[in-house]
């Protein structure tokens, strides 16, 4: 038996179109005689056949577009293994997708010494940042020196000279806050209509851990959000990313530091946590009559108010509308 | 046909490289064909009386230079079917560790420098061999095969020019088999292809490329008189090449008549017309022909099967032969 | 120590290595009698003769493509390319075939050749005789570039390169033929992808080629009056490049100014300055700033072309501006 294939004939292309076969399942065939039409991007050829035989085990049919290389067909030397077999359409086969190249990342110099100051950048020399944050410098107060950017490794020396109180590592900044109030008809209606649907229970902590790391990762665009949860009772868990697990499953837990720490009130009778301890950025959560009170206190130095209230905004209309934040 | 050699050895020799020409061009468009074959190739069927023609009236240390169209000449040189196979796909077992390919294989062992997928770019280096020769008082001879297409390029008139001023031991064969690339000898060509060389001093001759005993002749007397230090010598041969300028090459027709393709093949074929002399001289007869055609056929059917399976250069090959070693 | 000038240094190693080894010989437009307009290679043809110091017609890609099937067939061919701004004639046997035929080859053809030419403006020769074109064929992988900056590293350099089993091409100064230099007379050799220290500093790094290091070291001595110290480094191939030294020496100082007379877009001093940017960012304290040639094909008229070029004026300038931190776009 010797094989008849789709041939490759042209150097762009993966698939050939057969457009009429010329002889028939069972036919004797000789060497050069025409067996099919082919398409090519350019126009209609003609394939030969390169053995001498019957046509069989046909399995493309006109107008199907084959995959170059796929065998067809068959010629069998003898009259009794030719099958006219009924023709099978040929399910062309998905081109393999190109393997991508890894995109090579490209490497961020984000250090971390400078705080990030509202409406501007610290221009200074690699040299220069790695030299201050090896040395707990802030370059954020050569700013407030009025020392004129960018800065060099000289300039340093003007840091290093500043009276001792101002060259602090940290700025200690006052706390801020922001609080919002949306209400719990549209989490709860999401929480029976999974339960009813779905018979998935979802709890309000679940759904203010996913809701929280899916609008901080909107506000900051941080690719990990570790959300520590609080737990008075016993210990604090340690969640990562949980906006990207599904709500009927818990979120991973890590051993990472802590993006931000949530409160939890809703099943208490504390509506809100006002602590000043800007250690991390807070979260509470509380009931408040038929609506959620959402509390959230932060540190200048841990991110900037468009940041924060961006935050907020983010959890306020997922907690409002579930359903609309996650279909 | 001259009676040119009275060996029947020799003739069974040049009968047998012919065909092993064939087959491996017949397998090698298979493998195009049935899309296993990386990249393009360009076939030499038509062609073999050239190519076996003047090997056989070389020694192993002559050297030739080949083209893109270099099969016919890697094989007349000496080469073995697995390791050239496996150049074509790329493996680790090919002559130049797959990292040539059809265009640039090469087979230093055997005198082979080199296919070349620059036109006309090997006629320098070829030249340069036979300076070496000469430099190094041996009696060396080097070939220099070239397409009709090849005239065109400044290159040659340049080292024909050196050549003929050094008495270089160097053949410039070229095989005119009417077209370069897609285009009419006669629209690319002004003048005569042999008047090119006589214009340097270099006696240049005609020969018919499709009559190997005829070719064979001529190389051996020339090849004697470049060993004496008569060379350099210009040899045009008339031939014919069956395939298109590559593999996917096909619809030819807008360049080619299909009428004047069926005069070579069935009138001017170089194995069947030698079959034919063979047997009529009677040296062997047409099972003897046969015979030699199917074990050749098997043996490149074997090698092809072998070269499939054949392993990959390993990744860590990339880097590898920039830079030769300097001990 | 005695003093040579260049082009007796360049004569001297392909002389010393012809007696050496054979299989070496020489061949270029008017390179036997005539020793080439440079009157480089004088005195070689009656020592060897013409079979081995051999004048060509001018058929730059014919006897380039002659000397690489030379090489690849058991000689060592040293071409002489009598201009550099030439390379572009014989890109095709020099690219297409030197460099890659033995990686094509899978390692079994070798192309043991040197190509010896030329760089170098301000000669008033007009744009088509005054090109540094080391950055194309640095390009290209197969190629070594040496770029001798005196005559004591050209004789070192060449005698490397003719040993080298590769394909080297070394660009000499045209301007400095005839500049001496201490050069020993017993035999040395300088291996390639090893830099030379020129000059010791602290406050800013000056990475010069060819002709530039004398640039370099004459803006050091501007600066060093006025209190900056500057240290000179010469890479003497660019390819293999020495990374090692440069950047250990941009770490000491933080500071780099690379100068090279090739076109200042594309070429060796963007390389250099990219390769700076990746391996020794944290300890840069102000940009690396490349000094070429100027992007404009080089003017005849004695006053437009003496600007093309980096001067030790327009160095020292550049290293002021660069200590006073004062080279930033914002």
């Amino acid at each position: 038996m010797s094989e008849v294939i789709m041939p490759a004939l042209g150097m762009a292309q993966d698939t050939g179109k057969l457009v009429k076969w010329l002889k028939a399942p069972g036919d004797s065939v000789a060497t050069g005689d025409l067996l099919f039409e082919v398409e090519t991007d350019k126009s209609v050829m003609e394939v030969e056949a390169q053995a001498d035989g019957f046509l069989t085990h046909v399995s493309a049919s006109d107008g199907d577009d084959v995959p170059v290389g796929k065998t067809i067909a068959m010629i069998s030397a003898t009259a009794d293994n030719a099958v006219a077999t009924p023709v099978t359409k040929v399910e062309p086969e998905q081109a393999p997708t190109p393997e991508t190249m890894p995109t090579v990342v490209a490497m961020s110099s984000t250090p971390s010494t400078a705080a990030a100051l509202e409406g501007g950048r610290i221009l200074a020399s690699p040299k220069a940042r790695r030299l201050a944050a090896e040395d707990g410098l802030d370059l954020g107060q050569l700013v407030a020196t009025g020392t004129a950017m960018p800065y060099h490794v000289s300039d340093l020396k003007t840091l290093r000279d500043l009276p001792a109180s101002s060259a602090q590592t940290v700025v200690m900044a006052a706390t801020k806050q922001i609080t919002a109030r949306c209400k719990q008809a549209g989490s709860r209606d999401f929480m029976d209509w999974m339960k009813a649907d779905g018979a998935i229970t979802v709890t309000p902590t679940a759904m203010f851990t996913s809701f929280a790391s899916s609008a901080w990762r909107v506000a900051t665009e941080a690719p990990t959000i570790v959300v520590q949860l609080s737990d008075p009772d016993g210990e604090d868990t340690y969640l990562r990313n949980a906006d990207f697990t599904r709500l009927s499953v818990p979120a991973p837990e890590t051993d990472e530091d802590a993006t931000f720490v949530l409160h939890d009130l809703s099943a208490s009778f504390l509506t809100s946590l006002r602590l000043g301890d800007t250690a991390l950025p807070t979260l509470s959560i509380g009931a408040d009559g038929d609506s959620y009170l959402i509390t959230f206190e932060f540190g200048s130095d841990q991110m900037s108010n468009a940041q924060a209230i961006a935050f907020i905004s983010g959890l306020a209309r997922r907690l409002a509308d579930p359903l609309h934040h996650l279909v | 046909m001259t009676d040119a050699k009275t060996n029947t050895e020799e003739y069974l020799q040049m009968y047998r490289q012919m065909v092993r020409i064939r087959s491996f061009e017949d397998q090698a468009n298979q493998l195009y064909l049935s899309a296993k074959m990386p990249g393009l190739t360009h076939m030499y069927s038509g062609e073999e009386a050239v190519a076996v023609g003047i090997c056989e009236a070389l020694k192993v240390t002559d050297k030739i230079t080949s083209t893109h169209r270099g099969h016919g000449h890697c094989v007349a040189k000496g080469a073995d079917f697995k390791q050239m196979f496996c150049e074509l796909l790329g493996k680790e077992e090919g002559y130049c560790r797959g990292k040539g390919g059809s265009m640039h294989i090469a087979d230093q062992s055997n005198g082979n420098l080199g296919a070349n997928a620059i036109v006309g770019g090997s006629m320098g280096i070829a030249t340069g061999s036979a300076l070496s020769a000469k430099r190094q008082g041996s009696d060396d001879v080097t070939v220099c095969f070239f397409g009709d297409g090849a005239t065109a390029q400044g290159l040659m008139y340049e080292v024909m020019n050196m050549a003929a001023l050094w008495s270089l031991p160097v053949i410039y064969a070229c095989e005119n088999n009417g077209y370069s690339e897609y285009t009419r000898t006669d629209e690319i060509a002004a003048g005569s292809i042999t008047g090119r060389a006589e214009a340097f001093g270099i006696e240049a001759f005609k020969v018919d490329g499709q009559d190997v005993l005829a070719v064979n002749e001529l190389a051996q007397t020339l090849v004697a008189r470049c060993r004496k230090g008569e060379g350099p010598f210009f040899i045009e041969l008339e031939t014919y090449r069956y395939h298109g300028h590559h593999v996917g090459d096909i619809n030819r027709e807008y360049y080619r008549p299909k009428a004047e393709e069926k005069t070579w093949h069935e009138g001017r074929d170089p194995i069947t017309n030698f079959g034919k002399w063979l047997t009529t001289e009677g040296v062997v007869d047409q099972t003897d022909l046969d015979e030699i055609k199917a074990e050749i056929k098997a043996d490149a059917a074997e090698a092809v099967a072998y070269a499939l399976d054949a392993k990959y250069p390993d990744q860590s090959e990339v880097n590898m032969h920039v830079f030769a070693e300097t001990p | 120590m005695r003093q040579i000038t260049l082009s007796t240094a360049v004569n001297e190693a392909i002389a010393e290595e012809m007696r050496r080894d054979e299989t070496i010989f020489l061949i270029g437009e008017d390179v036997a009698e005539a020793g080439t307009p440079f009157k480089i290679t004088a005195g070689l043809v009656e020592e060897f003769g013409t079979d081995r110091v051999i004048d060509t017609p001018i058929s730059e890609p014919g006897f380039m493509g002659i000397a690489v099937g030379a090489a690849m067939t058991g000689s060592r061919p040293i071409v002489d390319l009598m201009f550099g701004d030439f390379i572009f004639l014989i890109m095709d046997q020099l690219c297409n075939q030197a460099a890659k035929t033995h990686y094509m080859s899978g390692g079994k053809l070798n192309v043991p050749l040197v190509l010896r030419t030329n760089m170098g403006a301000t000669r008033r020769s007009a744009a088509q005789h005054s090109q540094s074109l080391h950055a194309i064929v640095a390009h290209i992988p197969g190629l070594k570039v040496a770029m001798p900056s005196s005559a004591y590293e050209a004789k070192g350099l060449l005698k490397t390169a003719i040993r080298d089993n590769n394909p080297v091409v070394i660009f000499e100064d045209k301007l400095m033929y005839q500049d001496k230099a201490d050069v020993p007379e017993e035999e040395f050799l300088i291996p390639f992808g090893v830099a030379n220290e020129k000059r010791e500093g602290s406050d800013i790094t000056l990475v010069g080629t060819s002709s530039m290091v004398q640039v370099a070291e004459k803006a050091a001595e501007i600066l060093a009056a006025e209190g900056i110290s500057a240290e000179v480094i010469d890479p003497r191939t660019i390819v293999p490049l020495d990374m090692d030294t440069i950047n250990a020496s941009v770490r000491k100082t933080s500071r780099c100014i690379v100068i090279d007379e090739g076109h200042q877009s594309f070429g060796v001093t963007s390389e250099i300055a990219s390769r700076l940017m990746e391996q020794s960012f944290y300890h840069l304290d102000g940009p690396v700033i490349r000094m070429g040639a100027m992007d404009v094909p080089i003017p005849f008229s004695p006053a437009l072309e003496d600007i093309t070029v980096p001067t030790p004026e327009g160095v020292a300038a550049t290293a002021r501006k660069l200590m006073a931190g004062e080279m930033y776009h914002v």
